[in-house]
């Protein structure tokens, strides 16, 4: 049974996708399925206006992760490690973007902040304000961990500093947790449509409102070709995923 | 209760020349905010000596070793470790092997490179480091699984790598936190003279915190029983055995009973006169913890047929509450007077609602005050 509902579960994720590919390989898909032959040419039409857009939303999903980890993983550290009303009213309201529609954050954030708009800080802040939920949702819980913390004591107390257990004890136990982290605010980031779409000025447009402007203005094979590029961005970092989570070593019992 | 604490030579204690060159913890107390875990608690540990500490949990036992490791503060008291104050001193300024309960080996390096962290962290040079981990590893018998992961690794060996990498750093101290806990209890037995063995291969002062009575009877030469926070009696297993400062730490450690008695010439009389013993039945020892008692270890009672009970007073009828059959023997737990008592028979002995108790001669203590 479980078996049959991962399956399923995979097939209604991949066939959207490979509905994609055949739309962006056929040569006039509003004939069918390949309809007037296989081609390739709609991946060249549609790279080079792309091309600019996605190294844009890569940059600024780069920045995010980092502000991310900058900013998140010593909130994480001081929620996981220090239990408290405030910690846990810290840990409340965090969380309280993922409950607010993106027009209404990004109508507060553009309303308040006017001045970062033009530079594109206004969207990296929105961009961490919406991810950094989960940065906290996967660090704490690891962080927290009292397996973790009685290594800390043991490394500390065999003569380790403070930077020495991060660097050889906690990290490498946090891993998949920062592996984690890092590749959903990597996707969230470079995926988001919402924040972008009100915050960011529209000469400098990020990869999803360039997907949107294509699927309303262009072919749908040209979108679609666009859309598989913009897939095949977010496939290395769903990799990184699995490989973390087998690389990681193993609980002892 | 009076509480014992002796750490004098009478009780195979060591001098205050030796306690310098080991670890010494004077009136310790431990806070968590409000709720006091540890109060006045004392003990030193001389090197090359393993001491127990010992108690039911909560007892604050743990928060001792903590506190020594400096894993918790301390509210009050010191720490002297091979003559430094260590009280406020950063954890891994200590000089202490710490061996916690889970064994804490680190899931993402092999053996080797667990028993070589605390090396490392200190700058030992590549060479000397490789050498002392070849020591380690034949010390705890490791070498064949040098370059294994912990999840390789049974819990027994675990906790070999655990205290190789306490020992690697030739600490002043080693601090065992319910070393065999962890382990299938078919394990333990072998597990503990193992563990014996190596620690009497070390010199560093070894403090050993347990729930377990016969580990600490087993492995510590010395002994510290905890009730709340506080000591109770700090002596050698023989003296906690044979001279229990209280009915506490008679049935803690060996679900003994202590019962307040009185000598009238040739009898030991106990239970408000209900039950006179002929002195000449018991073992008769002096005492450092008050008054005269009746020291009752299972071995000390037997069951006599009714037909046979003496009519002298030196029976004991008592109402049997629970009867375990342990293999070897039959466990009984009995009520009388008010008390309950462990008595242990052979496995075809007849057992009734009630049993007619008399001591086995020379099994029971009678403990009496020095005059």
């Amino acid at each position: 049974m479980t078996r049959f509902v991962s399956r399923a579960t995979c097939a209604f994720v991949l066939i959207p996708i490979l509905a994609t590919l055949v739309a962006a390989t056929s040569v006039d898909f509003s004939q069918g399925p390949w309809g007037g032959g296989v081609t390739l040419d709609w991946f060249a039409y549609a790279w080079p206006p792309l091309a600019p857009v996605i190294g844009r939303s890569l940059a600024v999903a780069a920045i995010v992760v980092a502000l991310n980890l900058l900013l998140g993983g010593p909130l994480a550290w001081w929620v996981a490690r220090h239990p408290s009303p405030l910690t846990r009213l810290t840990g409340y309201l965090v969380n309280v973007p993922l409950a607010v529609p993106g027009i209404a954050l990004s109508v507060a954030l553009v309303g308040t902040y006017p001045m970062l708009r033009p530079s594109g800080l206004l969207l990296v802040m929105g961009h961490l304000v919406f991810t950094l939920p989960f940065t906290l949702a996967a660090l704490t819980p690891a962080l927290a961990d009292t397996e973790l913390r009685t290594n800390e004591s043991v490394a500390r107390s065999l003569g380790a500093g403070p930077l020495r257990v991060l660097r050889t004890i906690t990290v490498p136990a946090c891993l998949v947790a920062v592996t984690q982290a890092v590749t959903m605010v990597f996707a969230l980031s470079f995926g988001e449509f919402n924040v972008s779409f009100f915050i960011n000025p529209p000469a400098t447009s990020t990869a999803p409102f360039a997907l949107f402007d294509s699927y309303s203005t262009q072919r749908l094979e040209s979108a679609s070709a666009q859309s598989a590029i913009f897939i095949a961005f977010v496939v290395p970092v769903l990799t990184a995923v699995v490989l973390a989570r087998r690389r990681a070593p193993r609980r002892t019992p | 209760m009076t509480t014992t604490v002796s750490t004098d030579s009478r009780s195979g204690g060591p001098d205050g020349a030796v306690r310098a060159a080991g670890l010494a913890v004077d009136d310790l107390n431990v806070r968590y905010g409000d709720t006091t875990a540890v109060e006045g608690v004392s003990l030193d540990v001389a090197p090359a000596e393993t001491v127990a500490v010992i108690g039911p949990s909560g007892c604050g036992k743990s928060s001792t070793l903590r506190a020594v490791a400096g894993l918790v503060p301390v509210a009050g008291g010191t720490i002297t470790l091979a003559g430094r104050d260590v009280t406020s001193l950063d954890p891994a300024r200590r000089n202490v092997g710490l061996v916690p309960q889970n064994y804490a080996v680190f899931p993402h390096m092999t053996v080797a490179a667990n028993i070589a962290y605390g090396l490392r962290a200190r700058g030992v040079p590549a060479s000397e480091r490789r050498a002392r981990v070849g020591e380690m590893l034949d010390l705890t018998r490791l070498t064949e699984l040098a370059e294994r992961r912990p999840d390789q690794l049974s819990g027994g060996q675990r906790q070999r790598v655990a205290l190789a990498r306490a020992l690697a750093i030739r600490p002043d101290t080693l601090l065992l936190d319910e070393p065999l806990a962890a382990l299938d209890p078919q394990l333990r037995g072998g597990l503990r003279r193992e563990l014996s063995g190596m620690l009497a291969a070390t010199e560093c002062a070894t403090l050993i915190v347990t729930h377990d009575q016969r580990e600490a009877l087993s492995l510590g030469s010395r002994i510290l029983l905890l009730r709340d926070g506080r000591p109770v009696q700090f002596d050698t297993p023989r003296r906690l055995w044979d001279d229990p400062a209280d009915a506490f730490v008679a049935d803690f450690l060996s679900g003994a009973v202590l019962l307040e008695a009185e000598r009238d010439h040739d009898h030991a009389v106990v239970m408000d006169g209900r039950w006179r013993i002929p002195v000449r039945e018991l073992d008769v020892r002096p005492t450092e913890h008050g008054s005269t008692r009746l020291l009752l270890h299972h071995d000390g009672l037997g069951v006599v047929d009714e037909e046979e009970t003496p009519d002298d007073g030196s029976a004991l009828v008592a109402e049997v509450e629970h009867v375990e059959f342990t293999g070897d023997a039959l466990h009984l737990t009995v009520r009388a007077g008010g008390h309950a008592l462990g008595v242990r028979v052979p496995p075809g002995t007849r057992v009734g609602r009630s049993v007619a108790l008399t001591v086995n001669p020379g099994r029971a203590a009678l403990l009496t005050p020095n005059p």
